[in-house]
């Protein structure tokens, strides 16, 4: 089930009334609601691969109640390895197995050695990356004595498979989320409205933004030597919203129906476009993925400590592996590089620090040197989607030649450029409402504060008119890919 | 949390009965699919010869020309598993049908409306037609899909008196009779493109649905296939293998069927180009063409 369609307005609603008012006494119901509800939801993409997650939770489960028991470090490393090799194995398995067996024969290829590839046709489970990562974040904090194991196995159940999250995250620590499971929760008026003001912003950017960005930057990359170099820009500007819309839209629609079952999930997204350099960026964009890879890889790594070649090489593996969590292509693992491009410069000067609060802080607008920034910033990071859009390197290498050609500075010209036009003018209005609202959770958080209530009501009536009228024809996600 | 559910309730109330309201008076305006159903309903003891198919046969064969009582029952897209509904769903009133006529069409036999770009239309089956094929609530509503000022135009323009039934009394398709011809090179390079399928996975089903349609109509009934024509700027870049895979299931499935007849004029001299709307539907003249060498052949054969 996608948060973009009807089916989803009617499950909301039903689950919404069963949890507050027929299982409202019982926590333990509660929690089994969530975890049925959850699997429903996922079920309903494709019911066989339920049994993944359902292997996945009991592994975690009883590998963390395992861990708890023994007090031997060989042996709680063991148990430790047990859940990251099953755990990275399905992912490995239906994320990355093609890619690897092609990889393979091409390389034998190159010694003269001819293989035959057999590579399987495997459907990729949905979501698999965000709930794989869920549960090894548990069992790694368990291991790590951060966290209790838990004996609750609903809990646990429903903690792996909260079905705001499931599909797309944010992925959650089990720190932040299971604590929340264990306690009765209660209706907060206001976290509710609030939840409800995030679900209509998160479904605006999708609808309305990355939807109808998607018809340009699909035609344009699908066709792209067929454009001018001028249009390709353009292409690359819509992907570029595109894929922020698109996911920190399935975000905030996540975050905000989580708020209307009294649970708290972290940020994901605090509007990276409007970070002054790529530090700033990656602490902006999908925070949960940043934070873990940060948690669990690079620290342990060693982090920004040591050699300057150790720091390099950390900034490079965290990167690299965070572009291949992406999809199993060449093209996100050199995205990965060229943001760790981006990124060390920054690190050894030690100027990746440097911009940690809120841009133009107490002020309207942002000064000239805030502008220049968050522009060079901008193109560095819509430089690098190219690579995340193409479907190879060498379509991403083609492409961006294409950009630098004699035709860069001649006037964009293609079918359909009114409604492109009309979509850039939404693009505008939906920054300008982000910048308003920079310094709030997100552009509509707390509303009340600063506007009256004929005035919301007519923004909220506006931007669903808006979405109903101007909305492009439904698309997945893009992260369920991933 | 009543003051939430109140809240919600209130700023809903003004959406819902918008939707409420047009959906039902969007389903009061006539259509093709509502005028069709109703036709079928009453008059399905009169025909004798039924045309099913997609816009093909919507735009090709013209009923007036048949010296039998006919009725058009095709549709745009309409594939092989909506001609089945129709069919079986009328068939018990159908008392006096003696001929079936089905187009077999480069796509025929590996698409299904659902799967196009113009699935939009399976609504019409389910409220027009009373199909309960699906349960996805896209397909079983007007207004889903629709933004509102398209809703209010069409219902404003109804009220303004514009017709928004486009078919002849017999249910034949007039949108393409007496329109300027388009270009027949362009056309013919797009449909060909949209026509042809990275998957025909559809084919075995498609098979399915056309045996059992010719099953049931084995007693004393007809079935007349045929291959419409086409322009040569489609027939150039049809995918060959599609085409003959296409080629030899009709010749798999017509075999030792007694009831059955095929007619392939896709590339047949009869047809020129002022026949033609765009290089894969005929225009007007092209449908009475059509028809009357259709009607030859049935009534030839009585």
């Amino acid at each position: 089930m996608f948060f973009n369609t009807i089916d989803f307005a009617i499950f909301l609603p039903i689950v919404f009334v069963l949890y507050w008012f027929v299982f409202n006494n019982n926590l333990r119901l509660q929690n089994a609601l969530i975890v049925t509800a959850s699997y429903v939801f996922y079920g309903l993409w494709d019911w066989r691969f339920l049994s993944l997650i359902l292997f996945s939770t009991v592994v975690d489960y009883f590998i963390g109640i395992s861990l708890a028991k023994h007090k031997n470090a060989s042996t709680r490393k063991i148990l430790l390895l047990t859940s990251i090799f099953i755990n990275l194995g399905f992912l490995g398995f239906f994320k990355y197995f093609n890619f690897f067996i092609d990889n393979f024969v091409t390389a034998f290829s190159f010694m003269g050695v001819q293989l035959s590839s057999n590579s399987l046709d495997i459907i990729l489970p949905v979501g698999i990356s965000f709930y794989t990562f869920q549960t090894l974040s548990y069992t790694i904090d368990v291991y790590r004595n951060k966290l209790e194991p838990t004996k609750d196995f609903v809990s646990f159940c429903a903690f792996v498979s909260f079905f705001p999250q499931l599909v797309a995250g944010p992925i959650e620590r089990a720190t932040n989320l299971l604590p929340q499971f264990y306690s009765k929760r209660t209706f907060d008026y206001t976290n509710a409205v609030n939840g409800m003001r995030q679900i209509l912003w998160g479904l605006m950017k999708k609808v309305l933004i990355a939807d109808n960005c998607a018809i340009y930057a699909n035609l344009f990359f699908n066709n792209s030597t067929d454009y001018s170099g001028s249009t390709l820009v353009l292409g690359a500007f819509f992907f570029t919203f595109q894929i922020y819309c698109d996911f920190s839209g399935y975000s905030d629609i996540a975050i905000g129906t989580s708020k209307l079952f009294g649970f708290n999930l972290k940020r994901n997204f605090a509007f990276p476009y409007f970070s002054r350099d790529i530090a700033e960026f990656w602490r902006c964009w999908h925070i949960s993925l940043s934070t873990w890879f940060r948690d669990y890889l690079y620290i342990p790594l060693g982090g920004s400590r040591g050699s300057v070649s150790n720091k390099i090489r950390n900034v490079f593996i965290i990167f690299i592996v965070s572009g291949f969590w992406h999809g199993a292509n060449w093209t996100f693992i050199i995205w990965g590089a060229l943001n760790a491009l981006y990124f060390i410069p920054l690190l050894l000067s030690k100027r990746n620090r440097s911009n940690l609060e809120v841009v133009a802080q107490g002020r309207h607008f942002a000064n000239f040197n805030d502008i220049f920034h968050m522009t060079l910033t901008f193109l560095m990071v819509m430089f690098a989607w190219i690579f995340f859009r193409a479907e190879n390197i060498s379509h991403a290498l083609s492409y961006i030649s294409g950009i630098f050609s004699s035709s860069l500075f001649s006037i964009p010209i293609f079918l359909g450029m009114k409604k492109a036009l009309l979509t850039i003018i939404f693009i505008l209005l939906f920054m300008a409402a982000e910048w308003l609202g920079r310094h709030r959770q997100f552009a509509l958080a707390d509303l009340q504060a600063s506007l009256s209530k004929p005035l919301r009501w007519g923004l909220y009536y506006g931007i669903v008119i808006t979405i109903w009228q101007f909305g492009g024809s439904p698309k997945e996600f893009i992260y369920f890919q991933f | 949390m009543k003051l939430f559910i109140r809240k919600s309730i209130i700023f809903s109330l003004p959406i819902v009965l918008f939707l409420v309201v047009t959906e039902t008076i969007i389903r009061q305006i006539p259509n093709d699919y509502s005028y069709k159903n109703k036709y079928l309903s009453s008059n399905s003891k009169h025909i004798e010869t039924l045309v099913l198919g997609s816009s093909h046969s919507f735009f090709g064969i013209n009923p007036d020309y048949f010296t039998r009582s006919a009725f058009n029952a095709a549709h745009v897209s309409q594939s092989l598993n909506y001609d089945y509904f129709i069919f079986n769903k009328f068939k018990n009133k159908l008392s006096n049908l003696k001929t079936v006529v089905i187009p077999v069409s480069y796509f025929t036999l590996f698409s299904q409306l659902e799967n196009g770009i113009e699935n939009w239309r399976v609504k019409n089956y389910s409220i027009y037609y009373g199909c309960k094929c699906h349960y996805d609530l896209k397909y079983n509503f007007e207004i889903i899909g629709k933004n509102p000022l398209e809703i209010l135009k069409q219902i404003y323009t109804y009220h303004k008196g514009t017709n928004h039934i486009t078919i002849s009394e017999l249910g034949f398709g007039l949108s393409y009779s007496n329109v300027k011809q388009s270009d027949l090179l362009t056309t013919g390079v797009t449909a060909a493109k949209r026509h042809t399928m990275s998957d025909l996975g559809l084919l075995n089903t498609n098979i399915v649905l056309l045996n059992k349609l010719i099953t049931e109509s084995n007693k004393g009934i007809k079935v007349i296939l045929f291959t419409p024509p086409a322009r040569k700027s489609y027939i150039s870049n049809l995918n060959e293998h599609q085409l003959s895979v296409m080629k030899s299931s009709i010749a798999d499935i017509i075999k030792g069927k007694f009831n059955v007849e095929y007619y392939d004029f896709m590339d047949d001299a009869q047809f020129v180009d002022s026949d033609f709307k765009d290089a894969d539907h005929l225009n007007g003249i092209g449908a009475k063409k059509l028809t009357q060498l259709i009607n030859r052949m049935i009534v030839d054969k009585k």
